[in-house]
This record gives structure tokens, sequence and C-alpha cells, in this order.
């Protein structure tokens, strides 16, 4: 889009104007921005992390409530869980109105697949592979979408789990934790899983459960309320809100400084 | 590069404070290099940046009194500098302290520990853990962050268990549980999640394990061994190494138990029945070379004697037959070069060749 003026000036019709003396000159239009493409500079609505294991028969992902808007907690209530079909479910940590963008388009493609009517849907690592080209194109154009993603489901039976930043950088784990999670929840959910590497649902619930209530205690922009995926054989839900129960009777003990 | 320090005034103090001086300068702090330093800059020798080594140390209170955990590694940008370094340093009989991120702690743990020991001495009386930590505090307040320690105070005296974490700037917390370093959060993980009142000891041990371990697994800048230090009212318990969680060769996946110690012998392989008759199969096939071997010696050095001899024969019956005795007896001499004869012909190294 260029300047104002510029438009002025080509909506006239140079036949009218054309030899007529400037009696009558175009407005001058006060100086100000004239780069009016839109690029990501900084996430304005934020998700923090997302929290997701393998078990034993399929996939376990977990998301907090709230979009924090700075360090304002504006957005109490939001989905940041989205149950694509019934094999996949993403999860979006970062920018909030970036992964609304990526819903519509991601809802869209399922109505899509579901209008072939050929059997086949969207499985997980598919839209994995498409996110990871989304987000890598978005990146080299200088225009990233400032999210991190999770992909959890079960691809032809076995679980999957992926996880793909804003600039592109997608890998597969058994464990995967976006955010400031990486460093307070990931290694809790990794001990969890090597000192039970067949974990039923009902212990990765429990795993999960730590992680959030940890989270709550040591990040500050965490909630205590969170949604939770879960993907079995039986097909994909997303649960919630669960709260996480927390203890503050550490308090009592302390003393002074 | 000379760089004017004394063993504790750190360079980058003075260097900050010296665009304050006329402002701010308080007398408190230590401004002597405040203009020496000024004079180097000016010459073009930068002010040295403070390296940063990545740690993860623990402590926590339990019933009987107070646990230290540390990792071992010291690392200079992405080198490990040191791989068994000490990071609990001993304060006073009943204190500890659990260094953080700088070299510069070991002066300070040494300051302090003497500054404790003379306050024992002029008072009378076991150290309170308070008075630690307020010294160290009030020591790295003096020099506003520049003293890059952050550590952890814990410690049992009359008024029972205490615990203190100082940061770099002076200022301290107390709690029944902290962590610090680069791997503190991946550690205060498991601490958060596992923490509660009153445990005994070998809970709280294995809980300090598991803590420090996380934070060797999941941070690069730690590593090495879990050290560890129990302080109780009787005495203190200096563990180290408490575990090696990662040693070559052996993976500390598989151990669980809280005093393994891995070996670094290989464990024997016991060779199966096959393998058994390969080895007497390959000991034959060596004995049958070895013998073979002295074989084509011997054989060799029969040949060499016999043509030596043939030599000496042809050589003898030379010599004799022109001998005055010959010359006498036609008979004998006749017999003489008949045998000459026979012992040149003989002589001809024919089949003498030793082949291995």
């Amino acid at each position: 889009m260029e300047a104002p003026m510029e438009l002025l000036r080509q909506s006239i019709n140079p036949s009218f104007t054309m030899n007529a003396p400037d009696i009558m000159p175009l407005p001058s239009f006060p100086a100000f921005a004239t780069d009016f493409k839109s690029r990501t500079m900084n996430p304005i609505t934020t998700g923090t992390s997302v929290v997701a294991l393998k078990f034993d028969g399929g996939v376990m992902m977990a998301a907090d409530t709230l979009g924090s808007y700075g360090s304002l907690a504006r957005f109490p209530n939001i989905e940041r869980l989205l149950r694509v079909n019934d094999s996949t479910i993403i999860g979006a940590s970062g920018d909030y109105a970036d992964y609304q963008y990526l819903r519509d388009i991601i809802e869209q493609k399922v109505i899509d697949e579901a209008c072939q009517d050929d059997g086949f849907g969207i499985k997980p690592k598919n839209l994995h592979c498409w996110l990871t080209r989304v987000m890598y194109n978005r990146r080299s154009k200088f225009n990233p979408l400032w999210n991190i993603y999770v992909v959890a489901g079960l691809q032809d039976g076995v679980p999957y789990l992926g996880y793909v930043d804003k600039i592109g950088t997608s890998f597969e784990a058994p464990q995967v934790v976006s955010g400031l999670g990486g460093y307070l929840a990931l290694p809790l959910l990794r001990d969890a899983v090597e000192k039970k590497p067949k974990m039923n649902q009902q212990e990765a619930r429990a795993a999960i459960g730590d992680a959030m209530r940890l989270l709550f205690y040591r990040d500050c922009q965490a909630f205590h309320k969170y949604h939770l995926g879960v993907i079995t054989k039986d097909g994909a839900k997303i649960e919630g809100p669960f709260e996480v129960d927390v203890n503050w009777d550490l308090g009592y003990h302390i003393h002074g400084y | 590069l000379a760089v004017l320090t004394t063993s504790t005034l750190p360079r980058w103090g003075g260097e900050i404070l010296s665009d304050h001086l006329k402002t701010e300068a308080r007398a408190a702090r230590h401004l002597d290099l405040v203009h020496p330093n000024a004079h180097l800059e000016s010459k073009g020798y930068p002010v040295p940046k403070a390296t940063k080594t990545g740690t993860t140390i623990c402590g926590t209170v339990f019933k009987d009194g107070v646990i230290l955990g540390a990792d071992s590694r010291a690392t200079s940008d992405n080198i490990v500098a040191e791989k068994e370094c000490q990071k609990i340093y001993y304060l006073v009989p009943n204190i500890t302290c659990g260094a953080g991120t700088a070299a510069d702690m070991e002066k300070v743990a040494e300051l302090i520990s003497s500054q404790l020991e003379l306050h024992r001495l002029n008072t009378g009386r076991s150290v309170p853990v308070v008075a630690a930590c307020r010294m160290i505090k009030q020591r790295l307040f003096n020099y506003q962050g520049y003293i890059g320690a952050a550590l952890i105070v814990g410690g049992v005296d009359s008024t029972g268990p205490h615990l203190f974490e100082i940061h770099p700037h002076g200022s301290s917390q107390t709690g029944m549980f902290c962590t610090m370093g680069s791997g503190s959060l991946a550690c205060m993980s498991v601490l958060e999640s596992r923490w509660k009142e009153n445990m005994n000891l070998d809970e709280a041990k294995q809980m300090v394990r598991d803590a420090i371990k996380a934070g060797i697994t999941n941070d690069l800048g730690s590593g090495s061994n879990v050290d560890m230090c129990v302080i109780t009212k009787d005495k203190v318990d200096f563990i180290r190494p408490y575990e090696v969680v990662c040693a070559k060769g052996v993976s500390f996946l598989k151990k669980n138990s809280l005093t393994v110690t891995p070996s670094w012998i290989p464990t024997e392989v016991i060779p199966s029945a096959e393998q058994k008759e390969l080895d007497a199969l390959v000991s034959k096939c060596q004995r049958n070379e070895e013998a073979s071997r002295k074989l084509c010696r011997d054989l060799k050095k029969y040949c060499d004697t016999m043509s030596s001899l043939g030599k000496a024969e042809v050589a003898m019956t030379g010599d004799l037959s022109s001998s005055s005795m010959c010359q006498n007896d036609p008979q004998l001499c006749h017999l003489v070069e008949g045998y000459h004869a026979l012992a040149q012909q003989v002589g001809q190294p024919r089949c003498c060749r030793a082949e291995p």
C-alpha cells in the first residue's frame, strides 16, 4: 500500500488535469508511516507453556487457559488446544492471534478433507510436516507466526508427538514442552518416563498434573486452570478445565530473610 | 596484561563506580582502584568480562538438619575446565555453603570462614547461621553485584537448621529448599514436586541426589558427579563424590540405587562351548606353528653343518693328498685322491634349502 498522496493522485484521471493550471493543488497530508506491510515484531496476547508426553497407548497434552497481555493476566479462559480430528490434537503457545489465524486454516482443511469423502483424514505426521513448512516459510519472509506448536496424535496406531517453532525448528520426541516449561517441566516428565517407561493413562495424567502444578508455582505467566487433551485408539478428546491443587503450607516455615 | 587487583577487590567495582564517583560515593565502598582502572581503560586495556560457570546447587532442610548438594563441573565458556571441582565450601564446623556461579566464590568463602572463626572465638559460642548469611550479604552488597557469587548457606545452630540463598547483589532469602545456578530450574522441579516436611535422612538424600541429577542431565553447564553434604546437630558428613552420574561406558539410566558406584573394569565375558572349542583349536594351531618353526631352524642348522663338514672333508683330503705322506705312498695317495673327488662331489649344496 502506498502513501495516501499517491493514491489520491492516481484516483484523479490525468485527462482532467492535463494542461490545466494548478489553481487548486492537492492537499498535503501530514507525514506518517508509509510502510503498511504488517510484520510480527512482538507477540501481543500470549499463551505460556504446553506440556505433552507419550504414554503406553496414546499421547497426553495439557495447556493452561490464560492469555497474557504482557504482564497482565488478561484472558483467563482461552482454549489453546485444538482437536483437529479423531487422531490429532495440536497445542499452541505464543501469540494467540497467530494461532487463531492458523486454527481457521486448519479447520477449513479438515472440512475439505471431509468433503473429499475418501476415508482419509489428516494424520499427525502430515499436519506436523505441513506446519513446519508453513512456519519456516513465514520466517523466511521475515513475518513469522509467533507460536510454538505441539502436535500430538496416533500415526497408524503409534503415538506421535512433534514440536514446531516460529523459526521452523521441528523435531519429534517422547516428551515435548514449549516455552519456560522446557526448563521446569521437561526434567520432571523425563524423570517420570525414565522411572516407568510404559506408563498407563492414569500415571500420565498424574505426571502432567505434577508438571502443571510446578509451572503454576514457578512460571510467572502460568495459570491454575488447564485443559487436558488425550488421544488414544478410542479417539481424541479435550477435557477440562482442571484446576491445579496448590499447597502454600510452606509459608508457615519461612521467617526472616 | 598487568591487572591491578588485590586478592579480594574486584576490578569491575571500581570501573562502574568511577562514573558516579562524584555523585554517589559512599564511605562503605572500596574506591581504591577507581583511578588506576580508569587509567588502564583509557590506555586500551578494557575491563575483563567475568566468565560464568554453569552449575546446579541445592539445599534442603530435613528432620535433623540440612543437606546441601552440588554438581562438580566447572566450565569456561564451552569447555569443561574441571570435572571434579568442589562447590561445597566449609565455613565453620556447623555451617557450609554451596558455591554458585563464579570462581571468586572461593575467596569469599575463605574470608567469611576466617571472620566466622573470629566471631566464634570472640563470643565463645557456636556461630549462628544468620551471622554467616549477614556477613556474606553485606560483603556482596558492598560490591554491588560485581562479585559474581550466588550461594546457598546451610547449617545447624542452637536455634535449629537454617538455609539461606544469597544472590550476587546482596539479597538473601530463607526457605525450606532452594536451588541456584544454571541448572536451578531443573533442580527446582524435583524439589517442588517431592519436598515435604520432616523427611528422614534417606528420603532427603535421595531427593537431593535426584534433584542434582536432573540438573546434571538437563543442563549443559552442569555435569559429572553429585557431591553432598549432610549437616546435623552433631556432625557434618561430607560425601564426595556421592554418586558418579555420568561415568564413561556406564549408562546411568540403568542404575537406580543410592549407593552404587560404577566400576571401571569391564565385566568378564564367559565363553560359550563353541568359543571354548575355537580357543582350543586356535591354541593347537599356534603350538603346531611353533613346532614347525623350530623344525625349520633345526633343519637349517643341520644343512649348514653338513655343508661345512663337506667343505672340511674336501680341504682335509686336499691337504692330505698334497702332503709328503701321500707322495711317498702311492696306494695312500690313490685312496686319498678318491676320497677327495668323492668329497668334492658330495659337498655340492643340493637339498639343503630349509623352507620355513
